[in-house]
């Protein structure tokens, strides 16, 4: 539902707003306010993104060694990424599994703990700090704290799976549990989707709730018809943004495994970072990053689709 | 209905004649009890190695507790030969401040637009913030270096805080869409017809109402800036103009990496955001305001 | 010295508009725009006026105390000269790319062996050799064949080493003697190797049946100053008139006996065990293969928990102490505006004066055969390791990486040609597959590449 604003007293109107009176009708207001308020986005991707964007467009149709000038080769490197790499596919594979497993298992971890952090209990603050925590150690300083609580040898975390009787692993070092263990280890950091949710549960008004007591509803019903439809836009965007987290995922790859062993957590981004600066092959570097973000667009067009049919909005958005 | 009623359940509410409560609290303080041991375990060994000597970092098995505490670690990183750490931690601030303030006021601008007004090429645009984040930045790094090279903002804080202004990141501009979209509608109309324009709405309907939400872009864009190692290592030049997250990178030599003081200062770096988050988790408690206004 | 910060011109403000466009992005990604030319090669007059020399370095130990000396060394001769140095930290590759492609670069900037070739290939770095050639300052027939090598490309000089950065074996004294095992030799094979390290990994075994030490530690085990002296040690060779020959019989059988560290004999640490690379200085290997720069930090982290030193690595089948090098050094930008000026900073490097005050200062073992053979270079320095010679020795039995692959197929350190051969030998030390079909794949991958590049 738009917003009805024709039926206004129109003298208020005309003293209060100059664009009313430059454009007349209600919806070229609308497009030129829109437009306003939009406005430093806009002008921050034609300032400092569709240069690179255009500039990496076309680089990703050349051979680019970095250190020459780049020159014209057509749709060679589209072709070769395809059927001549030999670890293409392998990180396709790599980056799939993690995102269909990362994605929701962060989703629903961080949603759950959000619901158990907004419970009224005393100390809450206190919770909610320790779970954060994890996501802000510095990434340098956190990559040495993984490498000790993983290492096989004498990890923290093997020394506690041993004392209370469960079998160790190898983690990072063998490649059927390496990216099994990223895995793990994106789960340490579900404090950041917990505060999202968390601020998500604290926006719905009280009142909801409130008249939903009064006809009598249970707590159950309160979940069912009110916190989980009023929770869909945060939970949208936690999945559209863990989405296109998942298919870039790069930093902890490339300290800890760098993509070893055997290629067990050879993700796609860290194939274009190698491409681009080990490789010093900007132009394929940059055609493969042009194909991961047609394949990350498109499934986040699909999911805005699908958005209708299962995401609550107060504003008619679509 | 204002909710400064509401109550607050402690350890002190365990009562034998309200067993359903008591288990209820017992069973939720064992779980936050347990899950926090396990997630403050990085800040804990972050603490324990900063007070560690060299030679106990490399102990079979690690110890958890050091042998002597060597407090001497924290003077030592911070006035470590060629490091300016008291420098560096006004440019993080004056960095931190500058981009966190942009993008809360321009994210939050973008994000009323592209959730409460419908105009055409709004969905289109609104994609492209998308879109402009799905592109790996190794293959954009060298034309964006390269354009502020040409503009001569190499070695200022320019490229570091001017693009916060200019739309505040398109996580935080989605992040407040959503969070505008769930804001009833009929709050918006009733000030529509009290005569206010659609920037008073945003400023006196929209922030006051999204404070949780404000404090998470707050709080995740603080963080963000005040640990980026990456983009002050690319477009700063000068020492005396680096920051904090990039002075501890130094403690990563060619051969060796002085690991104590690199979480010592690591630890002293991770304090301020720790304080911001809490006070900031206290707005993401709700608002009185909401309810203030319907009743 | 205060934060320079520049205002933002009208005119900045149009270029900006422009970049948006993509007009400037794109022609920025073709060739630098040479800066302001005239000035190189004028010929800097002892009275020149003041030259600021921008110097790239990383932070700290060892090259920022290097860096001074040669500032020192620079500013002595050429009192016009100041320098101001830049940081570089972490993965220094992308803003050493950035840089140079924006025509950024510093006059003078850190280097190291695995930039070499792609720098010169693509004319980022001056060729010094020339000018060096023509010094009565610097002599570098002195200079270590194996180090001035690693920054020769095609009969060029790119860059100039720090130190005589061998290979070398450190070893746990106190581990060896414990497990009733010899200590090393500098006559030892690598059988010998085998034998003694055996005693040790046998020693102890935890509730797993896993051993408690290692003879051999893994935390080298790809790279190629580790690996090339296997393929040399048994006459192989992995690349001859531009085909890639990884699958050569010798170089198998080389590769193979390497593997079989793991393998076969099971003295060397497994590769997922230990993910940091510490377990030399944690005490649990008794021997780490690296260059002398290490011993300094060992030093430290090992404190009184073990004694330990130093030997040449075993003898290889041809009867030599195959061992590989890898060393940092200092380049400068063929772009720069004050060539000379910035040649006659990196030179210091390798001056005498220069190259003792770095030994004394405990950074380098000397590069200059005239110092480093004499012996009395060791004289005062901490120990341990007590057996400084092991450092010089392996010198003239040290091999060069191959230097010839084109640039796009990258090298023995990074690129195609890396990521091969490291895929085809970890899976071999693995036991996914025999070693013939793990490298006759690494051939047909660098072939792929050298055929779309020849």
């Amino acid at each position: 539902m738009a917003v009805e604003t024709a039926s206004l007293p129109s003298s208020r109107k005309t003293e209060k707003s100059f664009f009313a009176r430059l454009v007349g009708t209600r919806r070229r207001r609308d497009t030129v306010e829109g437009y306003l308020f939009i406005m430093p986005v806009v002008l921050g991707l034609l300032f400092f993104t569709i240069g690179p964007m255009l500039a990496s467009f076309y680089i990703s149709f050349t051979k680019y060694p970095i250190l020459r000038s780049p020159e014209w080769i057509g749709l060679r490197n589209y072709v070769n990424m395809f059927t001549k790499e030999p670890n293409f596919w392998q990180s396709v594979k790599v980056t799939l599994l993690y995102a269909i497993t990362a994605v929701p298992l962060g989703i629903l971890g961080a949603f759950l703990l959000a619901l158990l952090l907004n419970q009224r209990i005393k100390g809450m603050s206190f919770f909610r700090t320790s779970f954060y925590i994890p996501t802000i150690v510095p990434a340098v300083a956190s990559a040495v704290l993984w490498g000790w609580l993983l290492n096989p040898d004498y990890g923290l975390i093997n020394a506690i799976l041993k004392g209370v009787g469960l079998p160790t692993s190898r983690f990072l070092g063998e490649p059927n549990s390496a990216l099994a263990s990223l895995v793990l280890m994106s789960l340490w950091s579900v404090g950041g989707g917990m505060v999202i949710y968390l601020a998500g549960l604290q926006g719905i008004p009280e009142t909801f709730y409130e008249a939903a007591k009064i006809d009598g509803a249970n707590s159950r019903q309160l979940f069912r018809f009110i916190t989980v439809p009023l929770m869909t836009p945060t939970l949208f965007f936690g999945l559209v943004m863990g989405l296109i987290g998942a298919f870039q995922y790069f930093t902890e790859a490339f300290i800890l495994t760098q993509g070893g062993p055997l290629f067990s957590t050879y993700f796609y981004s860290l194939m274009v970072y190698e491409r681009a600066f080990r490789f010093t092959q900007m132009g394929m570097a940059t055609a493969m990053a042009w194909v991961l973000l047609l394949v990350v667009l498109s499934l986040t067009l699909l999911v805005f689709r699908s958005s209708a049919l299962w995401v609550f909005y107060e504003t008619e958005v679509k | 209905m204002v909710d400064g009623q509401e109550t607050y359940l402690g350890l002190g509410d365990i009562r034998f004649d309200r067993p359903k409560q008591t288990l209820y609290l017992i069973l939720i303080y064992a779980f936050l009890i347990a899950g926090a041991i396990v997630f403050l375990l990085p800040l804990f060994w972050l603490i324990t190695t900063s007070l560690k000597e060299n030679a106990e970092v490399y102990v079979f098995p690690p110890t958890f507790i050091p042998k002597t505490f060597r407090w001497q670690n924290f003077p030592d990183g911070w006035f470590y030969q060629g490091m300016n750490f008291s420098r560096w931690l006004q440019n993080t601030v004056f960095i931190t401040v500058t981009v966190t303030t942009g993008a809360i006021l321009a994210s939050s601008l973008c994000a009323y637009g592209f959730a409460r007004i419908k105009f055409p090429g709004r969905d289109l645009w609104f994609i492209f913030v998308l879109a402009s984040i799905m592109l790996p930045g190794a293959v954009t790094l060298i034309p964006l270096y390269i354009i502020y090279s040409r503009i001569g903002w190499l070695g200022t804080f320019y490229p570091l805080t001017v693009p916060a202004f200019f739309g505040g990141g398109a996580f935080n501009i989605f992040l407040l869409r959503q969070f505008f979209t769930t804001i009833p509608m009929e709050l918006e109309e009733a000030a529509i017809l009290d005569g206010a324009n659609r920037f008073r709405i945003w400023w006196q309907i929209m922030l006051p109402l999204s404070k949780p939400a404000l404090a998470t872009v707050a709080v995740f864009t603080f963080q963000g800036v005040w640990n980026d190692f990456y983009g002050p290592l690319i477009f700063l030049t000068d020492p005396e103009t680096y920051t904090l997250a990039l002075g501890i990178s130094f403690f990563r030599g060619l051969y060796n990496t002085e690991i104590p003081l690199m979480m010592a200062m690591s630890f002293l770096m991770v304090i301020p955001t720790l304080v911001a988050f809490f006070f900031a988790q206290r707005l993401m408690i709700r608002g009185v305001v909401l309810s203030g206004l319907k009743a | 010295m205060s934060v320079q910060r520049r205002t933002v011109s009208r005119r900045d403000f149009l270029r900006l508009v422009a970049a948006a466009g993509g007009v400037a992005a794109l022609a920025a990604c073709a060739a630098p725009a040479p800066p302001s030319a005239g000035t190189a090669g004028a010929g800097e007059a002892p009275t020149a006026e003041p030259v600021e020399l921008r110097v790239s370095i990383l932070q700290g130990a060892p090259v920022e105390p290097v860096n001074e000396f040669l500032r020192d060394a620079t500013t002595a001769k050429h009192s016009e000269v100041t320098t101001k140095f830049e940081f570089i930290s972490g993965d220094l590759a992308e803003l050493v790319y950035a840089q140079a492609a924006a025509g950024t670069l510093a006059d003078v900037f850190f280097s190291a062996d695995l930039f070499a070739v792609p720098f010169a290939k693509n004319d980022v770095s001056l060729d010094l050799k020339a000018m060096a050639e023509s010094d009565p300052d610097v002599d570098l027939d002195d200079v270590f064949p194996a180090m001035l090598g690693l920054g020769t490309v095609d009969n060029e000089i790119h860059f100039l080493p720090s130190g005589l950065d061998v290979v070398t074996m450190y070893y746990n004294k106190t581990l060896f003697e414990q497990a009733g095992a010899a200590l090393p030799t500098d006559t030892w094979t690598w059988d010998d190797l085998i034998t003694n390290c055996k005693l040790i990994t046998e020693m102890e075994q935890d509730e797993n049946g896993n051993p408690k030490y290692w003879g051999l530690s893994n935390a080298t085990w790809s790279w190629w100053a580790t690996i090339y002296p296997w393929v040399v040690g048994y006459g192989g060779l992995i690349l001859a008139d531009d085909k890639s020959t990884w699958s050569d019989p010798k170089t198998v059988e080389g590769l193979q006996a390497y593997a079989d560290l793991w393998s076969k004999h099971n003295v060397a640490q497994p590769l997922g065990l230990d993910v940091g690379g510490d377990s030399f200085q944690l005490g649990r290997a008794a021997i780490y293969t690296h260059i002398q720069a290490l011993r300094t930090p060992i030093r430290t982290n090992v404190a009184d928990k073990f004694e330990w030193d130093v030997q040449l690595m075993p003898l290889m089948p041809d009867g030599k102490h195959r061992t590989g090098m890898g060393t940092w050094g200092m380049s400068a930008y063929s772009k720069s505006k004050h060539p000379e000026l910035a040649y006659e900073y990196v030179k210091n490097i390798i001056t005498p004066d220069v190259q003792t005050k770095m030994t004394k200062a405990e950074i380098i073992v000397p590069l200059l055969r005239s110092i480093a053979e004499k012996g009395d270079w060791m004289q005062g320095l901490t120990t341990p390791p007590q057996n400084f010679m092991a450092f010089v020795n392996g010198a003239d039995d040290a091999i060069l990486p191959v230097m010839d692959h084109p640039a796009d197929c990258g090298s023995f350190y990074v690129g195609v040609v890396n990521q091969a051969y490291s895929a085809a030998l970890e899976a071999v030390i693995r036991g996914t597959k025999g070693a013939a079909e793990a490298f006759t794949e690494a051939d047909t991958t660098i072939q792929n590449c050298l055929d779309e590049n020849s």
